[in-house]
C-alpha cells in the first residue's frame, strides 16, 4: 500500500461514519470539525476555540477528530516503516508538497493533512490520556501546516487591542506575556490571545486562536480574583494554570485586531510600567525559539517572521508591580501611534 | 595567510539581517545566534566573499589592530562559525569586493558569536521506543 492509498482509505472510512459536526473560523479561514468519539472528545478539542464557533456552512478545511477509546476506530495498517519517521514524528514517505503526516508516540496521536483534498484527520488512542495542556491549543499543527504557504503567520505571542489598533506581546517563557495580557482584562483593551495567535503579514491583522490564558501558579498571586476561575486545578503544580477567558469574560474577547506595534514585556520589579524602543533583532530573538519549536517550523520561517517585524515599531514593555499601569501604558502608546497615522506619517518600523 | 572563503551552511541553517545585528539559526542543533559589533561587520564582509586574509585586513584597518592579532581574532571567529555549523568552505570564491576600510571610531571588541541554546529544551524529541506494535502502530501503553 502506498501513502496515497493509505490516505484515501483513511479519509473514505472517516466519511463513511457518522460524525458530530462543529464549525469554526480561524481568522478568515473556515474549518469543519467532525468528531467521532464521546462528548469528552468534543469538549477537549473545542473549549479553547469556543469563541470562534460559527453556524453550519461551507468550510475550506474538514478535520476528522477520532478517539479510538470511545469510538473503537483504528487506523489502517501503516504504509511505511517506522524507521522512516524523523525525530519530530514526521513520517517521511508522505510527499511533503501534498501531505503532512505525523505520529506522536508520547500521546499516541496520529495527524494527517492532505492539502490537495483539504482534509485532515487527528486520531488518538485515548483522549483522556492526552496531557492537559493539549486542550489549550488544539489543531495547531494542522492549521500551521495547512496555511504554511499563505500570508498567515502563527506566533508564540499574545495580543490585545481595540477595533482601531492593538499590540502583539511576545517574549520568552516567563517574560510576562500572560501577566500583561490578563492585566488588560479590566481595561478597554480586548483579549486576542496570550500565548499563540495568528497574524496576517500583509494586512497586519492579528487573529485570535485560543481563548485560554496560561499562567504559572505563582503568577496567580498577582490576580487573586482570577484564582477561583482556574479550570485545571487538578493539574497543579505540574502544568500551568488555565483560565478560559471566553467562559468568564466573553465581552473582553475579540476575534481580530489591526496590529500597530510589537511589545516585548519584561518585569522590572519597579512600581511603574514604561516603554522603551526595541530593535527588530531583539524581537526576532524573543520569537524564534518558542515559535519554531512549537510549530517544528523550518528555518525559512525566520524570514516570514522578519517580514512582520519590519512593518511595525517595536518596544520593550517594562512592566511594574502596579498592574493597572500596563493597559494604561499600552493605550497611551496606541493613541500616540494613531496620531502619527492621522497626520499621515508612516509608522516607525523596527 | 588564507585565501579560504566561506558561505552560509545549507539545510537547517538560516540568517536574518537587521541594521546592526544578524540573527542566525541552526535548527538541527536547536541553537540560535546573534552577531553584533565586529562580529556583525565581519559577517557582512564574509558573505560578500572576503577571504580570511581580507577579513583580517578589514579588521586591522578599521580598528588599528596589528596584523597578527587581527588574523588570530578573525580565525577564531571563523572557527566558532564552523564549530556551530553555520558556514562551510566555499569551493569557488564569489567576486570579492573588499570595501575601502573606514576607521570605526569606536573601541575594538573581539568578534564573537553569541550562542542561545534555550530552544534545545523545547525541541526535545520523543523517539519511538518500546515498540509493541498494535496493528502496525507503535502504541505506547
Amino acid at each position: 500500500m502506498s501513502c496515497e492509498q493509505f490516505s484515501d482509505e483513511l479519509f473514505a472510512d472517516c466519511r463513511s461514519r457518522k460524525s458530530v459536526k462543529r464549525y469554526f473560523s480561524f481568522g478568515p479561514h473556515r474549518v469543519t470539525l467532525c468528531f467521532q468519539g464521546a462528548e469528552g472528545l468534543r469538549t477537549f478539542f473545542t473549549k479553547a476555540i469556543a469563541h470562534l464557533e460559527q453556524e453550519a456552512g461551507p468550510a475550506a478545511l474538514t478535520v476528522w477528530v477520532l478517539d479510538r477509546a470511545s469510538s473503537g476506530i483504528m487506523l489502517p495498517q501503516p504504509a511505511w516503516d517506522w524507521n522512516q519517521m524523523d525525530g519530530y514524528g514526521t513520517i517521511a514517505p508522505f510527499p511533503t508538497e501534498r501531505y503532512y503526516a505525523n505520529f506522536q508516540q508520547a500521546s499516541n496521536t496520529f495527524t494527517l493533512l492532505d492539502r490537495n483534498t483539504s482534509q485532515a484527520v487527528i486520531w488518538m488512542n485515548d483522549v483522556n490520556a492526552l496531557p492537559e495542556w493539549e486542550r489549550s491549543f488544539p489543531l495547531r499543527s494542522v492549521l500551521y501546516e495547512w496555511l504554511r504557504e499563505s500570508s498567515s503567520l502563527f506566533l508564540h505571542a499574545g495580543a490585545v487591542g481595540t477595533d482601531t489598533g492593538g499590540v502583539l506581546l511576545t517574549g520568552r517563557g516567563g517574560s510576562g506575556k500572560s501577566t500583561s495580557t490578563l492585566a488588560c482584562l479590566g481595561s478597554d483593551l480586548k483579549y486576542i490571545g496570550d500565548d499563540f495567535v495568528m497574524v496576517n503579514t500583509e494586512s497586519l491583522d492579528a487573529y485570535s486562536l485560543y481563548n485560554v490564558a496560561k499562567l504559572e501558579w505563582d503568577q496567580l498571586l498577582r490576580f487573586p480574583t482570577l484564582e477561583p476561575l482556574i479550570y485545571n486545578t487538578s493539574a497543579r503544580p505540574h502544568e500551568k494554570a488555565q483560565l478560559f477567558v471566553w467562559d468568564h469574560y466573553p465581552d473582553k474577547v475579540s476575534q481580530s485586531i489591526p496590529l500597530k506595534a510589537i511589545l516585548l514585556p519584561r518585569f522590572t520589579g519597579l512600581t511603574d510600567t514604561t516603554i522603551e524602543p526595541a530593535t527588530g533583532a531583539e524581537v526576532l530573538r524573543a520569537l524564534v525559539p518558542s515559535t519554531l519549536a512549537l510549530l517544528k517550523a523550518p528555518p525559512a520561517y525566520l524570514t516570514k517572521i522578519r517580514m512582520l517585524i519590519q512593518q511595525l515599531p517595536c518596544y520593550w514593555l517594562l512592566t511594574g508591580t502596579d498592574l493597572g499601569q500596563i493597559p494604561q501604558t499600552i493605550q497611551k502608546l496606541l493613541t500616540e501611534l494613531q496620531t502619527v497615522e492621522i497626520v499621515g506619517e508612516a509608522l516607525p518600523a523596527c | 595567510m588564507s585565501s579560504q572563503t566561506y558561505k552560509l551552511a545549507g539545510a537547517g541553517v538560516a540568517s536574518e539581517h537587521f541594521e546592526e545585528e544578524v540573527i542566525l539559526i541552526n535548527l538541527p542543533r536547536g541553537n540560535y545566534y546573534s552577531l553584533r559589533f565586529t562580529g556583525f561587520e565581519l559577517w557582512n564582509q564574509l558573505l560578500k566573499g572576503a577571504n580570511v586574509t581580507q577579513l583580517a585586513v578589514f579588521l586591522s584597518g578599521r580598528y588599528g589592530l596589528d596584523e597578527a592579532s587581527a588574523l588570530q581574532d578573525t580565525q577564531q571567529f571563523i572557527d566558532q562559525l564552523l564549530t556551530e555549523g553555520l558556514v562551510v568552505p566555499a569551493e569557488s570564491a564569489p567576486e570579492a569586493a573588499p570595501e575601502e576600510t573606514v576607521p570605526a571610531g569606536v573601541p575594538y571588541s573581539v568578534p564573537a558569536l553569541e550562542v542561545y541554546s534555550d530552544m534545545q529544551d523545547l525541541l526535545l524529541l520523543d523517539p519511538v521506543h518500546d515498540v509493541d506494535s498494535e496493528q502496525g502502530w507503535p502504541i505506547k501503553k
